[in-house]
């Protein structure tokens, strides 16, 4: 009698992920050996041995597997299976789009040959609305009619093992769509006082429900309020009188915004109210020109040499953050024999948020000095982090170039 | 090359002074900035301005009113009106001051100046000054209207005379006489809000409020709640300071509506108060902490609550000698009040007034400058105004000498200038 194996597949849920593999053909065995793929994954020694089976759990799916066994280099016959994990889809559900049902649900284990997408209506049978020879997930069903439900399940196989359970089942119960009735608010004044108003439109067909959206402030932004109206509009001009269950909080203040923000003003003399903001850099365009002014020093408190001394400037560091291109900024020097500044400007910048260095050259003898630094634009702004002023002590050098 | 030595000045913490101030520095308070401030230890532009509404009279008060339901609305305080803006696309603001309305125009001539009514009583309920226009003109959301029209004179009951012939189209029919407020010259509104009323007072006209609901605001009480200078919130009443009694201003007066009925001012808790102690004028009201601090010019009022209806409020004690000269100038900031003292700026350290950014090192420099730029009479007219998003106080001095304002930075306790092209007036929040 020859060695002789069998597969006793083990499935839960739609899988195929462990195996149990039984020798037969002697009433005791020994030495036996079994091999999957080419690889030993099960040695038996004993004469006779007592175990007449092997569990394989450590299988991928899905993957192929061959099996053979030998005794005394003897082998068996070979067994080759496929393992496989085909479950149930869940999570199927639907929603009601602009003229389609979208059913949606989520594929679960190895990826199927087909998917099975079943449909019924209100009572009656299930029939296939679609199938795909891939894994597919969601589908737009655009065969439905309002007063009706709709009821939807999916599934999926995988050729040669079979058909999954079904996933959960969705439905929806399709009403009409609403309809867009343009209407008019004709008394703001009560609308005002009272949270609610007579309105009148012309509907265009017998609806259950209106959207009724507001337009006020002119600009057509109001909330959406849903009303009931219970009797039957035709084409009529009729007017009715209701009031929503939330008042639109837009609404409620006589055009006056309600929320929290709020925003800070001046007025002037003139009657004008002026919006003021931290990133309006001009007084309505006029420029604002603002400056920094060092205190008039002699560096005496720094250099005690320079008491009395007389000193040369050859230039001041302006150290800045580059928020904006091309911005214009001016360095004044005044020193003690001066009557007017003396001033220096430049256009620096790239507006790359960078801090920068920038030097401003001068050549000003004095004994006290004082310096500078300003902005005058009508849409920049600028940040002054620090300054430095190079000099020289006249009395221990003098230099040309 | 030479060797050069380099005097920094890092970082910006301030304008003032350096980390290390020179003993030789002349006396000169010239280190200055202006249109800037000091901020993370760097120099900035202040905040600038655009513009949003444009009224008819000088603007004198933005005020955010907000009812308990929370429905809100931005007012302004004109020289003449009060008005409340209006957001909705193309429209601007409309007026809520009180109009007269009666009877209804039966003609015009001359050609147009001369308006003849029928039924109406003008003599009595109008003046010279208010404003005249035809129901079927007026465009009330949008204003100022152009239509309207000043009244010259009140000739009788049924005709007046305007100033310029009228524009509009209608010469018949309703019409509506917007009563103009005014203002006594160099003072301004003061208001405060009390149970849901915002309540408004100048020392020319009744004290007023609008609550939100009617056409137009109306007087509290025209005989117990009379040209009031000051006005402020206290224990939920409203306090009157500065007022009129039997006709009569009362400068040293201070008088309460009923608890929680500013209209209410002949119930038994409602009432009035002396301070005859010293004979400087009052100058402000304010409340710091549980306190109510009356302020005169030369000296210190701090009252608190008794819990008695009928006699709501007792003296704590008084400061002599710092008082108040800008009644205008007094703001609300961090619980307690800023002011512009005989000599200083100050605020209310509890009940004792403190100088505002007591630093000898910048302080004096920028007080040097607001006492050396703002005249004895410009200082009474400083106003103050607080900027919580910047933490700045500042006091504009539209002064002779230059527009400028003097900022108090209290995040960082540094003084700062600015100067504006435009004479500002008020400063308030407003809806967006």
């Amino acid at each position: 009698m020859s060695l002789t194996i069998t597969d006793s597949q083990t499935i839960s849920g739609g899988a195929l992920t462990n195996v149990r593999i039984t020798w037969s053909g002697y009433a005791n065995w020994y030495d036996i050996t079994l091999y999957r793929n080419g690889t030993l994954i099960c040695t038996e020694l004993g004469d006779p041995i007592t175990a007449t089976y092997y569990d394989d759990a450590d299988m991928s799916h899905p993957a192929s597997y061959s099996y053979i066994a030998y005794q005394s280099g003897s082998p068996s016959n070979t067994i080759n299976i496929t393992s496989y994990d085909l479950q149930a889809p869940s999570g199927c559900g639907v929603v009601k789009g602009s003229g389609v049902l979208t059913v949606s649900w989520t594929n679960n284990g190895d990826t199927p040959t087909n998917t099975y997408l079943e449909k019924k209506v209100d009572s009656g049978s299930w029939s296939v609305v679609s199938s795909w020879g891939y894994s597919r997930e969601a589908y737009d069903d655009s065969d439905f009619t309002s007063g009706h439900t709709y009821y939807y399940r999916a599934r999926v196989d995988i050729t040669g093992y079979g058909y999954s359970n079904y996933s959960n089942e969705a439905s929806i119960a399709v009403t009409s769509d609403p309809t867009t009735v343009e209407i008019s608010v004709s008394d703001t004044t009560t609308l005002t006082e009272d949270k609610g108003t007579t309105i009148s439109g012309v509907p265009t067909s017998q609806e259950d429900t209106f959207l009724i959206r507001l337009n006020y402030d002119g600009g057509g932004t109001g909330p959406w309020a849903n009303m009931d109206i219970d009797e039957s509009y035709g084409t009529d001009t009729q007017t009715d009188t209701f009031s929503f269950s939330t008042i639109p909080t837009s609404l409620a203040a006589d055009s006056q915004s309600i929320d929290t923000d709020y925003a800070l003003y001046y007025g002037d003399l003139t009657g004008n109210v002026y919006l003021t903001s931290a990133t309006e850099f001009s007084d309505d365009g006029v420029p604002i020109t603002a400056y920094w002014t060092s205190k008039v020093t002699d560096f005496g408190d720094l250099y005690q040499d320079c008491i009395n001394a007389w000193k040369t400037v050859y230039r001041v560091k302006v150290k800045y953050v580059d928020l904006y291109a091309n911005t214009v900024i001016t360095v004044y020097l005044w020193s003690d024999k001066d009557t007017t500044w003396t001033s220096q400007s430049m256009t620096v910048g790239t507006g790359d948020n960078s801090t920068k260095d920038i030097y401003f050259y001068f050549l000003k003898t004095g004994q006290f000095f004082q310096w500078k630094i300003e902005s005058a634009s009508s849409d920049k702004t600028f940040l002054l982090m620090d300054t430095s002023v190079y000099f020289t002590l006249n009395g221990e050098s003098f230099y040309i170039s | 090359m030479p060797s050069y030595r380099i005097y920094p000045v890092h970082p910006l913490e301030h304008a003032m002074s350096t980390n290390n101030p020179a003993f030789y520095i002349p006396s000169s308070y010239s280190p200055l900035i202006l249109n800037g401030k000091i901020d993370k230890s760097s120099f900035q532009k202040r905040w600038g301005y655009t513009i949003d509404r444009t009224l008819d009279q000088a603007v004198h008060a933005i005020v955010l009113f907000t009812l308990t339901t929370g429905t809100r609305y931005t007012l302004y305080l004109t020289e003449t009106d009060l008005c409340k803006k209006e957001t909705a696309t193309g429209k601007t603001y409309s007026y809520l001051t009180p109009t007269y309305t009666g009877g209804s125009i039966a003609s015009m001539s001359g050609p147009k100046t001369v308006i003849t009514g029928g039924g109406t009583s003008w003599a009595t309920n109008v003046a010279a000054g208010d404003k005249f226009i035809m129901n079927t003109d007026h465009t009330s959301d949008a204003e100022p209207d152009t239509d309207w029209a000043t009244i010259q004179s009140v000739d009788s009951d049924t005709q007046i005379t305007l100033t310029s012939a009228y524009t509009g189209a209608t010469t018949s029919g309703n019409y509506k006489i917007r009563k103009v407020y005014s203002v006594p010259e160099d003072e301004r509104w003061t208001w405060c809000i009390v149970k849901d009323k915002f309540c408004f007072t100048n020392g020319n006209v009744n004290v007023q409020y609008w609550d939100g609901a009617a056409s137009t605001a109306s007087s509290l009480d025209s005989t117990n709640a009379v040209k009031a200078r000051y006005c402020m919130e206290y224990g939920n009443r409203l306090m009157l300071g500065d007022v009129y009694v039997s006709g009569i201003r009362q400068p040293l007066t201070i008088q309460w509506s009923m608890e929680d009925t500013p209209t209410n001012w002949t119930d038994p808790t409602a009432g009035q108060l002396d301070l005859f102690e010293t004979d400087d004028f009052l100058t402000g009201m304010g409340r710091v902490g549980p306190n109510m601090i009356l302020y005169k010019s030369q000296s210190t009022w701090v009252y608190g609550r008794t819990g008695d209806a009928f006699n709501p409020f007792q003296k704590v004690l008084d400061r002599r000698g710092i008082g108040c000269i800008a009644p205008y100038s007094i703001v609300d900031y961090w619980g307690t009040n800023y002011f512009l003292g005989q000599d200083d700026f100050y605020f209310m350290n509890s009940d004792f007034p403190n100088k505002v950014g007591d630093n000898p090192d910048r302080h004096s420099l920028i007080m040097h400058k607001f006492f050396e730029d703002v005249s004895t009479t410009e200082r009474k007219r400083v106003w103050g105004m607080v900027n919580q998003e910047a933490n700045e106080i500042s006091w504009f001095a539209n002064a002779s000498t230059g527009k400028f304002t003097y900022t108090y930075n209290t995040k960082h306790d540094e003084w700062y200038m600015s100067q504006y092209p435009d004479d500002l007036f008020a400063f308030g929040r407003g809806a967006v």
